[in-house]
């Protein structure tokens, strides 16, 4: 049996849904990473010729099906599309059309927003005059500018249509933590459950990035991958040759509830979501804690809140995101939270194959974690070739490996330092 | 109420108060009969009221990328970190929750770039990465991040607890405080500062709030659209157990009752629906057990962006019937702070409760129970429901 605790709601996963560089849903997508195969691939989507970094992880056009969003349409990010199409998967999957009260369905999403373009820069500043202000009228002479361009950059507009396409109407939160935000934004729907504020909980991530701003931002910062053989083979966390992530896009969402709310619908229960521990690390705002302390604390505030011990984790999906620092600093607070336990326990990163999907990121390794606990599989870390001293524990390199596994920990740290960690449970028998 | 929250979850609860708060707003309400004629007409925050944050950061390796925002957030998070004493506590057990407006990117930031970049009146892709983008600072793309803010006080005060970012419009303010007050309720955190900033007045921040409230009209011709001004603000609250407070001789400035919060766009009007706001105010109640009788006064959200005016009035008829309950927007005397907007009402609400301010509500009751709405163009909307501390 599952160790838990006892004394409190328990919050399950009914659904879960995910659109990624590797497949237009779930299964496609698990289906691939159990095979060890990237969706790292050269950038189609705009001319990165005159970047040092080429590659990404792209979700194939005809995979979005636009008409799910109707009229919604003009407001919509990319982000919000994706988020909207996995959103659909996780819906049906669970049935949430049997719901009848639709004020204690929440919707809680980690994302962003639109970037920015530099067309529209350059066009919008043509009238912003020496005084100071706004020529609209000007504007509107030269054919003017469409004010729905600057939805596309609310991060919010991403849970509200998602909400109103879904007839969602309570709790609706919209988490913009970084690489953090998909997997706080679980945390926060998590929370809201456990205090009552709402039966069920669409939450996950989305984000869609890859475009010259974007990269323009993190080539700045030093942090994508510029040296490699192949898009395919340059995403390698816990790798001694890694050198940054792979950015990509994508979106994931996981169906929160109750669960004596679930168990009286009859809705078929898939895992449940045990603990959540969020930090900051604290220290630098470019640069982690080098002792990864604000991990350590997010790490055992988990497992603290899940009520159970270190004894009890048989996976960590890592955060792993083939930076340096990142994989380097991981390795050393996984060490400090599980100590001699820390090699014996299997941790992979899905980035390995997926790239880096930014607030969409601790979304989809949540799902991967959840379906890799019912598929009695580990997922692999794909491009470990050579060992880094620095980075010695058991990564799953290459090759998924099947076993069965009951609860697992999944990281996500966010730039500037804000950390979270999602504890996940396999389903268990009706104890409470 | 909370006490359900604590059986369910196993942790002694008792009251959670605000016990110090921040407010740094450019206009009071006290300046009555503020009105705006020129959309163009908006209220930022003069440097002088965070000067300490632009003074000592102005040294360090992270000032460039320390902008308006940050320093706002800085400047009163700092405040209330120091009035509350929070240096008392160990980090991992001091949460931060924090509402932050739209971020935009700095003109001037970029301009350089991109004025090295122009072939033939064109932008040149190629020559803006070889040539133009040497002109941008490095760290630069952080200062798009709207978490960097919050993490910036992280580092600045030690916080290593909970945490949570949420944006971009006033129901993010009214979250932000939720969570805070979540947190230290279910023992995640033992104290947490729970801050809210505004969208920092900028020309895109400008010509967006322009474009969208003139959709419905001929552009440039705003004297039809009843709107108000946007302002700058931040607004810190320190939250934690009122027992916890009183052992520290720390009194509490207000308890928190309740909090509700749904979603539903209405979209014929834009905004928030009727229904929405009804359940959102009920909720609050139901989570504050208190009856319609029980508030004495509500901040309305009242934008007048949208519908959300109407559809708030109606909504405020259904929950309180004919109750004499009086309401008060301040938007009108303080301009639109977005994101901090529902912050700002609850400070306001605090400084009522406390009898610090006279000449806003004009009421003979005793004030005892206040209810402050805050939503998004959207339609998300939230209620947080505040009262007298003990």
């Amino acid at each position: 049996m599952i160790p838990h605790h006892k004394s409190r709601k328990r919050v399950v996963i009914t659904g879960y849904g995910m659109i990624t560089c590797l497949g237009a849903n779930a299964q496609e997508t698990f289906t691939n990473c159990k095979a060890g195969r990237s969706g790292i691939d050269y950038i189609k989507s705009f001319d990165t010729s005159s970047l040092p970094c080429n590659i990404g992880g792209e979700v194939k056009e005809d995979w979005l099906d636009k008409s799910i969003v109707g009229k919604s349409l003009k407001y919509l990010s990319r982000g919000a599309l994706l988020l909207i199409h996995a959103t659909k998967e996780a819906y049906t999957m669970a049935g949430l059309d049997s719901v009848k009260d639709r004020y204690r369905i929440g919707v809680s999403v980690g994302n962003h927003g639109d970037n920015p373009k530099i067309k529209d820069m350059l066009h919008l500043h043509r009238f912003y005059n020496t005084r100071d202000k706004w020529d609209l009228a000007q504007m509107e002479k030269s054919g003017g500018y469409n004010y729905l361009n600057f939805f596309k950059r609310k991060p919010d507009i991403t849970s509200t249509i998602c909400a109103d396409v879904f007839d969602i109407r309570g709790h609706n939160m919209i988490s913009v933590s970084a690489c953090a935000a998909g997997a706080q934004a679980i945390g926060e729907a998590y929370k809201a459950i456990l205090d009552d504020r709402a039966d069920v909980f669409v939450a996950g991530g989305s984000e869609s990035v890859t475009d010259f701003f974007g990269y323009l931002g993190f080539i700045s910062l030093k942090a994508l991958a510029e040296r490699y053989t192949s898009p395919q083979t340059a995403s390698r966390p816990f790798d001694r040759k890694r050198n940054g992530f792979v950015m990509s896009e994508g979106a994931g969402v996981v169906i929160l509830e109750e669960y004596h709310h679930a168990l009286s619908r009859g809705t078929k229960i898939y895992g449940e979501l045990m603990g959540y521990g969020a930090s900051a690390d604290a220290y630098r705002i470019t640069d982690m804690h080098p002792k990864g302390l604000g991990a350590i604390i997010a790490m055992k505030k988990a497992i603290k809140d899940a009520g159970i011990t270190i004894d009890d984790i048989d996976y960590i999906n890592a955060h792993g995101t083939s930076t340096l620092q990142n994989d380097m600093t991981e390795t050393l607070a996984i060490k400090e939270v599980f100590g001699e336990r820390a090699r014996e326990i299997p941790i992979s990163s899905n980035k390995s194959m997926l790239g880096h999907a930014i607030a969409a990121a601790g979304a989809i390794e949540c799902v991967l974690t959840l379906m890799g606990i019912n598929d009695s599989t580990i997922l692999p870390t794909i491009n470990y070739e050579f060992p880094d001293p620095k980075c010695d524990l058991f990564y799953v390199p290459n090759n998924a490996i099947k076993k069965s596994h009951k609860i697992a920990l999944s990281n996500s740290f966010g730039f500037g330092g804000q950390n979270a960690c999602l504890c996940i449970g396999a389903e268990r028998d009706n104890d409470t | 109420m909370h006490a359900c929250v604590s059986e369910q979850r196993g942790i002694m609860i008792h009251d959670i108060a605000i016990t110090s708060m921040e407010v740094i707003a450019p206009k009071t309400p006290e300046s009555k009969g503020v009105r705006f004629k020129d959309l163009n007409d908006f209220f930022d925050i003069d440097n002088h009221h965070i000067c300490d944050v632009v003074h000592s950061e102005s040294k360090s390796r992270d000032s460039k990328i320390i902008g308006k925002h940050t320093a706002m957030l800085l400047s009163a998070t700092g405040a209330v970190f120091k009035d509350s004493f929070l240096d008392h506590y160990e980090p991992h057990d001091i949460g931060i929750f924090t509402a932050l407006g739209m971020f935009d990117y700095d003109v001037s930031d970029l301009l350089p770039a991109v004025n090295k970049s122009i072939k033939d009146g064109h932008l040149d892709y190629t020559l803006f990465f070889k040539k133009g983008f040497r002109e941008i600072y490095p760290l630069w793309p952080l200062t798009m991040l709207n978490n960097i803010a919050m993490c910036q006080c992280a580092i600045r005060l030690g916080i290593k607890g909970d945490n949570g970012v949420f944006s971009p419009h006033s129901d993010s303010s009214l979250n932000a405080i939720y969570e805070g007050w979540m947190s230290v309720v279910e023992g995640r955190s033992r104290v947490a500062i729970a801050g809210a900033v505004s969208e920092i007045i900028s020309p895109l921040c400008l010509v967006r709030y322009l474009l969208c409230n003139t959709k419905a009209s001929r552009v440039g011709d705003t004297s039809n659209i009843p709107s108000y001004a946007l302002s700058e603000g931040v607004v810190a609250f320190c939250l934690e157990n009122i027992c916890n407070a009183q052992e520290r001789g720390i009194s509490a400035l207000c308890v928190i009752n309740g909090f509700g919060a749904s979603f539903g766009f209405d979209e014929i009007n834009g905004g928030a629906t009727t229904d929405a706001i009804t359940t959102s105010m009920r909720l609050a109640l139901e989570d504050a057990n208190l009856k319609p009788n029980d508030i004495n006064l509500i901040f309305t959200h009242d934008d007048t962006q949208t519908h959300d005016g109407h559809n708030e009035d109606r909504a405020i008829k259904t929950v309180f019937g004919n109750s004499s309950v009086t309401t008060i927007c301040t938007k009108p005397f303080v301009g639109d702070m977005l994101s901090c907007a529902g912050a700002f009402d609850v400070s306001l609400g605090i400084r009522i409760l406390l009898g610090q301010t006279t000449n806003i509500v004009a009421t003979s009751k005793p004030i005892k129970h206040i209810l402050i709405n805050a939503m998004s163009v959207e339609g998300n909307v939230t209620s947080l429901i505040i009262g007298r501390g003990k």
